[in-house]
């Protein structure tokens, strides 16, 4: 029995995802993990300031502000990752000299809000209508300490926890990593292990998507 | 004919294809996977040696000193007998004009950030040997990383530099005094040096595309050569027991990954040796 | 510690050992009981070793790096490179330098902050002014030249006492001109001749109130006050252009109040630093120069 009232190691917490939550912004989504939940808003393509224009393709600019308190290196980092990961996924390159905002809050932290700014930010995209690849999928494995993995560890889980693994999959090709970050002291088996949970709780997500857009449109 | 210089400067993309695909490097490196050791550590003979600290030297061009200061601080109330390890990343403006005299951006963030969950926790050393008086009094140690020159591949320096600091840290043994509430050294004591129980090695690798749209990955990438690539992968690995202990990138075929790890290994224990 | 939320934080507050309590007091014979001769036993116009070199930083246009007892300080120049459009004032004037100095973190006994300190914009300040003068930048018009230092080290680790942090203007001045003049020497900048520096601490006889100097002193001679069987009361740093004897820069401190004195003073330490150039910055200029061919 995992602490949050889930009976598998495998097991996902329930997902949430929904669109168009801001009436503002281009594009919006809300994607959850359980009481994990986080904002994506996204802006664009829509101007850019002139120092960083790129005159052949958009500028991606990434925001991510935490649940509470400033905003610090740890978001600086999520940032950088998510730019790595939309930069592949977006076609920036038919949007030349613009910019393409995208903003992630995190509105609950109960672990994995990085996994769920991936989300989030990919569906906001979606929902905003910017050319994608592919979709991305994220989630985050952890070992506990008697070597045992856990899908979509809560925050008291990963407290606890050998080593911590995010990995983020594409919808195209489940044969490329599309973003890996791990931390702790683990070995190569492991690690294997994890990737290959990961591709199959990707494939999960990916579905849970299709069904949620598929609800969205039915009714119109 | 356009000169070599030039054409990099207009075709940076192009320029380093075309070496790429003929399995060269432009600084006259050969293979991708092969691994290629540049590394000196200096010890410091001329350039640090103040309070408990020490440098290095690490690979290639880049310049990196690591500097280890320690001091007491009072402990978290939830821990009360764990010490601080606290890293930091620096570029000032000294190691190459792309960085502005300016608060640290996201590039110097998420370096700091990357090297910090290499080295938090418990991972790297036992933070209890860090305590003098449970509740009380423990050290903290500030690892400040600066770059005085900067030629790509951050992380691996950041580390190397950090390592070899660590290693050769010596604390004075301290004493706690109830009366005062004080500690009291001896600044020029340097009994105690540290359990040090792991020593991460990073190894940096650049993915990109060849001609055929295939995946190749090649070791330590240098900045210019960091501005083409589609991504990069850097695997940290423990070079006392060949655990692995971060991995950051993206865009990495699974099999791409695998090698990735196993090169790590390699350069981990070629790296020991020196 | 001031909220720095753009790094890795550690405890909120941290502070430097006390040093351990003397268990048997043999009285601590203070240095200042010494009626002759300095701590160190130099004479009065005597220079530390001063070791300089250049081509350390690679990326820059021209580096150096000096070492003078405690103190090691790094210097960069970028440039000359244009400055933007938006910045060019008027198309006549010259080109400009600008000069930052930063101490790294672990540089002193206490951990700076990476917050700036005043000391180091006074250095900052302080070495423009030295450098302007050698300087022909009416032949680099619309550009600018970019001098960045990196303080490594500010103090001898072993020779002071842990609660005292040296103003250390005077000390780390002198270094921070050699370096910088260094440095835009290697990075092949038109100058009128190599600035070199060299502070001087200047002392009074409590006795016969009578002023006197002591050539390149070191953080232990300013901080124990005394010297030779004086009190010291003030400091004075000087730039000069050795080859051709002009002073580019003077700072000077304290109670003197003795303008004869003060005259003999600049002209020892103009002398001190033609020594300087003589033996260290040449050999370290003409090395840059066979490197580079």
């Amino acid at each position: 029995m995992r602490s949050n009232g889930r009976t598998d190691e495998h097991q996902l917490r329930p997902l949430s995802a929904s669109f168009g939550v801001l009436s503002r912004a281009d594009g919006s989504s809300r994607f959850g993990f359980g009481t994990t939940e986080v904002l994506a808003s996204v802006f664009g393509p829509k101007e850019v300031r002139i120092r960083d224009e790129k005159i052949d393709s958009a500028t991606l600019q990434i925001s991510v502000r935490p649940l509470n308190g400033l905003s610090g290196p740890l978001h600086r980092l999520a940032e950088r990752q998510l730019r790595d990961l939309i930069e592949a996924a977006v076609l920036a390159s038919i949007h030349p000299r613009s910019a393409i905002q995208v903003t992630i809050q995190v509105t609950g932290d109960d672990g994995c809000f990085m996994s769920a700014a991936v989300n989030a930010a990919s569906l906001a995209l979606l929902d905003a209508g910017v050319a994608q690849r592919h979709l991305l999928a994220s989630v985050t494995l952890a070992f506990d300490p008697n070597g045992t993995l856990l899908l979509d560890p809560s925050l008291k889980e990963l407290e606890t926890a050998k080593s911590v693994h995010t990995f983020t999959f594409s919808n195209s090709n489940d044969a490329v990593i599309a973003g890996v970050s791990s931390e702790g002291v683990y070995s190569q088996d492991e690690y294997k292990q994890a990737c290959t949970v990961a591709q199959q709780a990707c494939a999960t997500i990916h579905s849970f998507y299709r069904k949620t857009m598929e609800q969205k449109l039915a009714p119109q | 004919m356009v000169n070599p210089d030039t054409f990099k400067k207009l075709h940076p993309q192009e320029f380093h294809r075309r070496f790429l695909g003929k399995g060269v490097r432009p600084d006259g490196r050969e293979g991708l996977m092969i691994d290629l050791l540049n590394l000196t550590l200096v010890t410091p003979n001329r350039i640090h040696r103040n309070c408990k600290r020490k440098c290095a030297r690490s690979n290639g061009w880049n310049t990196v000193i690591c500097g280890i200061k320690a001091e007491v601080a009072v402990p978290d109330t939830n821990h009360p007998t764990t010490g601080y390890l606290v890293p930091n990343v620096d570029f000032p403006p000294i190691c190459g004009s792309q960085f502005k005299p300016t608060a640290p951006g996201e590039f110097t963030q998420s370096v700091s950030e990357m090297v910090y969950r290499v080295v938090k926790g418990n991972n790297i050393l036992d933070l209890e040997t860090l305590c003098i008086e449970g509740g009380k009094a423990v050290w903290v140690l500030y690892a400040d990383i600066v770059f005085l020159n900067y030629e790509g591949n951050a992380v691996d320096a950041a580390l190397l530099a950090f390592t070899a600091a660590l290693k050769d840290t010596k604390l004075p043994v301290a004493v706690y005094s109830d009366v005062e509430g004080t500690v009291r050294a001896d600044a020029a004591d340097r009994s105690v040096s540290l359990d040090v129980k792991r020593v991460p090695f990073g190894a940096t690798f650049g993915i990109f595309e060849q001609d055929g749209g295939a995946k190749m990955a090649m070791a330590d990438p240098t900045d210019e050569e960091e501005a083409v690539l589609i991504s990069s992968v850097t695997v940290v690995v423990d070079g006392e027991s060949q655990e692995l202990m971060g991995t950051f990138g993206a865009q990495v075929p699974i099999d791409l990954m695998d090698q990735c790890i196993g090169q790590a290994k390699k350069r981990a224990t070629a790296i020991k040796k020196l | 510690m001031a909220l720095d939320s753009k790094r890795i934080k550690g405890p909120e507050k941290s502070f430097v050992p006390l040093p351990l309590l003397v268990q048997s007091t043999p009285t601590p014979t203070p240095t200042s009981t010494k009626t002759k001769g300095r701590i160190d036993g130099r004479g009065t116009d005597e220079v530390r070793p001063l070791f300089a070199t250049t081509r350390l930083v690679r990326q820059a246009s021209g580096s150096a790096f000096v070492e003078v007892g405690g103190v090691k300080v790094v210097c960069a120049v970028y440039g000359p490179k244009p400055v933007p459009a938006s910045k060019v004032q008027d198309h006549h004037s010259g080109g400009r330098i600008s000069c930052d100095v930063r101490l790294s973190p672990f540089a002193a006994l206490k951990r700076k902050q990476f917050m700036k300190e005043p000391a180091e914009h006074s250095l900052s300040n302080n070495l423009h002014t030295a450098l302007l003068p050698s300087l022909l930048l009416a032949h680099l018009p619309k550009s600018q030249i970019d001098i960045h230092i990196q303080i490594l080290q500010a103090q001898n680790p072993t020779s002071i006492p842990p609660n005292a942090f040296v103003s250390s203007l005077s000390l780390l001045l002198a270094p921070c001109i050699t370096a910088a003049s260094l440095a835009l020497a290697d990075a092949q900048i038109e100058m009128m001749d190599s600035v070199v520096g060299c502070n001087l601490g200047i002392y009074r006889n409590p006795s016969t109130q009578k002023l006197f100097w002591m050539v390149d002193c070191t953080e232990e001679e300013i901080e124990t006050r005394s010297n030779g069987g004086g009190v010291w009361v003030g400091n004075c740093v000087v730039g000069v252009m050795p080859s051709i004897g002009k002073v580019t820069g003077l700072v000077m401190d304290g109670d003197i109040g003795d303008v004869g004195f003060v005259m003999e003073a600049v002209q020892v330490c103009v002398d001190a630093c033609a020594k300087i150039h003589e033996v260290v910055v040449k050999k370290a200029l003409i090395e840059s120069a066979q490197a580079k061919e």
